[in-house]
């Protein structure tokens, strides 16, 4: 018997024994489960301080003197000496989770907000019931709603910055540590001026916007907040009137941002009324879902742009090809040949950009690529809160135009014209042309080209890949794409515009 | 007595292999019979499972985007008694899962194969009783192919797992067996395709998932079993409980393979050799899920088709 030969020799003792104490130990090694926590980052160091941003030009605000910040205590002063007493004491017996807030706040104010904001919209991007009314203490934080969230928390953390900019060159008081030797700096020197903190502004700013978008996590954000401001104080960096007078301002700019918001159009967006069902198309897209649900935001074309609305309006996608014709068939045929075919490889870069429900949307994975620049390159506070407020506003520009589009043409999902299009995403429940991934990744690496022009190459195939991941995902016609993609480059040239004549030397 | 025992092809049980959100099939990787030196089976199973509820947490849902998830797989399983002390077991299926409503594109191929070793580690006879035996058993499983790890519609979870366990069995002269099994599986993180963002109440501590990796539970896992076996045929009744550790619920954008999946099911297997060829039987089985939490509740159906193989040691 051949076979039971065969069995005999794999099944010989001594070779068992070694393959199985071989596996164990390669399983065992392999069964380490990893730390998670994090992620841990650096402590920002950047050389170049930006200086000049005192004079870079506001987006809400009229200019960086807008809101004034009281003359400071001289660092003579007794007033001033307490406070530097106050941190000498507070050094003095540094908890290890004191120790960790400074490090976890050096890695960058504006950063690690945007980072919490992340999180936050991806616990609150969860599709309310079907039929539910909108709930204002847990909005629905979609692509859209999460684009002005990060829009809002941007230019609220930009203006509040450039403003503090202008009050610390005008009060040039000095940091701590120069007037005092005992005191010890856990983070690594700053040549800015100490009064205002960018830090307080910052907290303070970002706690404003983010409790009013999430009321129920008031309580959260402001633990945040208070950790932050004090981890300031006993890193050596700032006294404590930096940080109240920083906080004041950051919180008095973020209101003038919410008075924008509360004005932007935004609460007529859901189509109470259900206009959009008036709307008529040949052939009409049609929800999905079981139970049939509504679509998302019909109306949220109509919002207030931040850039140029004249020149976005003009630049927006012609119609697609008609549903029916040649060409819309020959689309709808490549969706399904990708879908009767899709590769591990097609499969993964589909979820790899899905950034579906439970996820911080297309705009925070693209936050999140600008954060990991903005790291490598050692950005100051204020150059990173005009980056993410040039990107940011660009991104809720592209949701939109996008948003206006899917509402002019109303074109139904792949799925919708042959069912037998099995997808590798969740099917968005709104119309089909053009693709949001591609307005939105278009829109944000145009931006990022202009502001890390070296990584140019990179930001174009990542962008393209986002828009293809659609096509591989099922979701989306080739032609939903590269519309999506050339709408979204028209409005990061717009972006682009502002940042050119927003007096940063760039 | 015991050596028309080893003549039987046990080997059909393991095949609970795995339902739309787990790959399991801890339970029936190892039983309470030893082959005996040179003794060696191959098995082929079929098995259909569905369900159209499945528990968030430990509540009871359905999703009509998804409505009924229906698992079938292939799978190959052979062992062999390297000594009368000493097993090997080896299992490979190949599965497929399926959505009847929505849009999920299905999933298909190869999950994970495992490698069992059993070892016979006390036995006392008892008289006209019949005897008791202890065994204890370690196994590896790891990934065929590089199936999905995170989506609706799945054939596992990815991960590398261990497995250690204790089984005891008694079983009587005229055939009736009582076994239990007491086991800790520790499985390995998982690369995610896409970023995993925790919550934002996790602060600095350690979650459960975190960019391209997910922690998967280990779990407890215990089960009972209750038989007859005679060299015409074999029955058995029996109830497994798998207890994740600590992991989280169902929920968007939380990766499937952090999930706490924790269950108790029942079953029922009979085989039976065929007549003018006993070295070839045929089996089959039906198991329930009773209750658990992040897991379908699944009823499942199986066949299986054995041969045994000519012992090795007889020329």
């Amino acid at each position: 018997m051949l076979l039971s030969k065969i069995i005999r020799q794999i099944t010989s003792f001594r070779f068992l024994s070694l393959l199985f104490t071989g596996l164990l130990i390669a399983g065992l090694s392999g069964c380490e489960k990893a730390d998670l926590s994090g992620p841990r980052f650096e402590a920002a160091n950047p050389q170049d301080q930006d200086l000049s941003g005192g004079t870079w030009k506001t987006i809400i605000l009229k200019t960086s003197a807008t809101v004034s910040v009281p003359v400071p205590d001289a660092a003579t002063s007794p007033a001033y000496q307490q406070e530097l007493s106050e941190i000498k004491r507070l050094q003095t017996q540094l908890s290890g989770s004191q120790r960790e807030a400074i490090q976890y706040w050096s890695a960058g104010a504006t950063l690690r907000w945007n980072e919490i904001c992340r999180q936050l919209v991806a616990k609150y991007n969860i599709a309310p019931q079907v039929g539910a009314a909108p709930d204002p203490q847990s909005p629905f934080a979609n692509p859209v709603v999460a684009a002005r969230i990060y829009a809002l928390l941007s230019v609220a953390q930009y203006d509040a910055l450039v403003s503090a900019w202008h009050h610390k060159f005008k009060f040039n008081r000095v940091a701590p540590v120069q007037t005092d030797n005992q005191i010890k700096l856990l983070v690594p020197a700053s040549s800015l001026p100490s009064y205002p903190s960018e830090d307080a502004v910052v907290a303070a700013a970002s706690l404003e916007v983010l409790k009013f978008i999430f009321p129920k996590e008031a309580e959260f954000l402001s633990n945040k907040a208070t950790e932050h401001q004090e981890s300031r104080l006993l890193a050596g960096a700032n006294v404590r009137t930096d940080l109240t007078a920083g906080a004041a301002l950051g919180k008095e700019v973020a209101l003038k941002v919410l008075d924008y918001a509360r004005k932007d159009r935004m609460n007529l967006a859901g189509d109470a009324k259900n206009t959009w069902e008036q709307a008529l198309v040949p052939v009409k897209w049609k929800s999905l879902d079981v139970p049939v649900r509504g679509p998302m935001l019909p109306l949220a074309g109509n919002v207030k742009t931040w850039y140029d609305s004249t020149a976005l309006m003009t630049g927006l996608p012609g119609p697609p090809p008609a549903v029916g014709s040649t060409e819309f068939n020959q689309a709808l045929a490549e969706v399904r040949k990708i879908a009767d075919s899709r590769t591990r490889e097609q499969w993964r870069i589909s979820d790899f950009w899905a950034d579906g429900g439970g996820t911080p949307t297309p705009p925070g994975h693209w936050n999140q690529i600008a954060a990991s620049l903005i790291r490598q390159e050692q950005c100051s506070e204020l150059r990173t809160a005009r980056i993410l407020a040039l990107l940011n506003r660009a991104l809720f520009d592209a949701a939109i135009c996008c948003w206006r589009t899917k509402y002019t043409y109303y074109i139904p999902r792949p799925s919708q014209m042959d069912p037998k299009i099995k997808t590798a995403t969740g099917i968005p429940n709104f119309p089909s042309y053009t693709s949001g991934h591609a307005t939105f990744s278009g829109a944000a690496a145009t931006v990022l080209t202009y502001l890390f022009p070296q990584n140019g190459e990179n930001l174009k195939k990542q962008a393209e890949e986002a828009a293809l991941s659609r096509l591989y995902g099922g979701i989306h016609y080739r032609f939903d794409n590269e519309a999506g993609l050339v709408c979204g480059q028209n409005i990061g040239k717009e972006a682009i515009k502002w940042g050119r004549t927003d007096g940063s030397p760039q | 007595m015991a050596k028309t025992f080893t003549r039987l092809p046990l080997t059909f049980l393991l095949l609970l292999l795995t339902s739309g959100f787990l790959p399991v099939f801890a339970q029936g990787m190892v039983d309470g019979f030893m082959k005996g030196k040179g003794n060696s089976s191959v098995a082929f199973s079929y098995s259909y499972e569905s369900y159209d509820t499945y528990f968030v947490g430990g509540t009871s849902t359905q999703n009509a985007n998804l409505g009924t998830i229906t698992t079938r797989s292939l799978s190959f399983y052979g062992v062999a008694g390297l000594t009368d002390k000493l097993d090997a077991i080896i299992a490979l299926p190949y599965i497929k899962a399926t959505a009847d409503q929505g849009f999920w594109q299905d999933q298909k191929g190869f999950q994970d194969g495992a490698f069992y070793l059993k070892y016979n580690a006390y036995e006392q006879k008892l008289g006209n009783l019949g005897s008791l035996s202890l065994m204890v058993a370690g196994g590896i499983s790891t990934p065929f192919s590089p199936y999905i790890a995170d989506a609706p519609v799945a054939i596992g979870h990815h991960s590398t797992n261990l497995d250690g366990r204790l089984i005891t069995q008694f079983k009587s002269n005229y055939g009736v067996f009582l076994s239990a099994q007491a086991g800790y599986v520790r499985r390995s993180d998982v690369k995610l395709d896409r970023d995993a963002v925790p919550l934002p109440e996790t602060g600095r501590g350690s979650p459960y998932y975190n960019g391209h990796t997910s922690h998967v539970p280990n779990s407890f896992d215990y089960s009972v079993k209750l038989g007859f076996a005679s060299s015409l045929v074999y029955a058995d009744a029996w109830l497994h409980k798998q207890e994740a550790g600590k992991g989280t619920n169902i929920g968007p954008g939380i990766p499937f393979p952090s999930n706490a999946v924790s269950y108790t099911r029942t079953g029922f297997n009979v085989f039976v050799p065929l007549p003018f060829f006993p070295a070839i039987g045929l089996g089959g089985g039906t198991s329930f899920t009773l209750n658990g939490k992040n897991v379908g509740q699944a009823t499942r159906y199986s066949g299986s088709l054995v041969y045994n193989l000519p012992n090795w040691q007889q020329k």
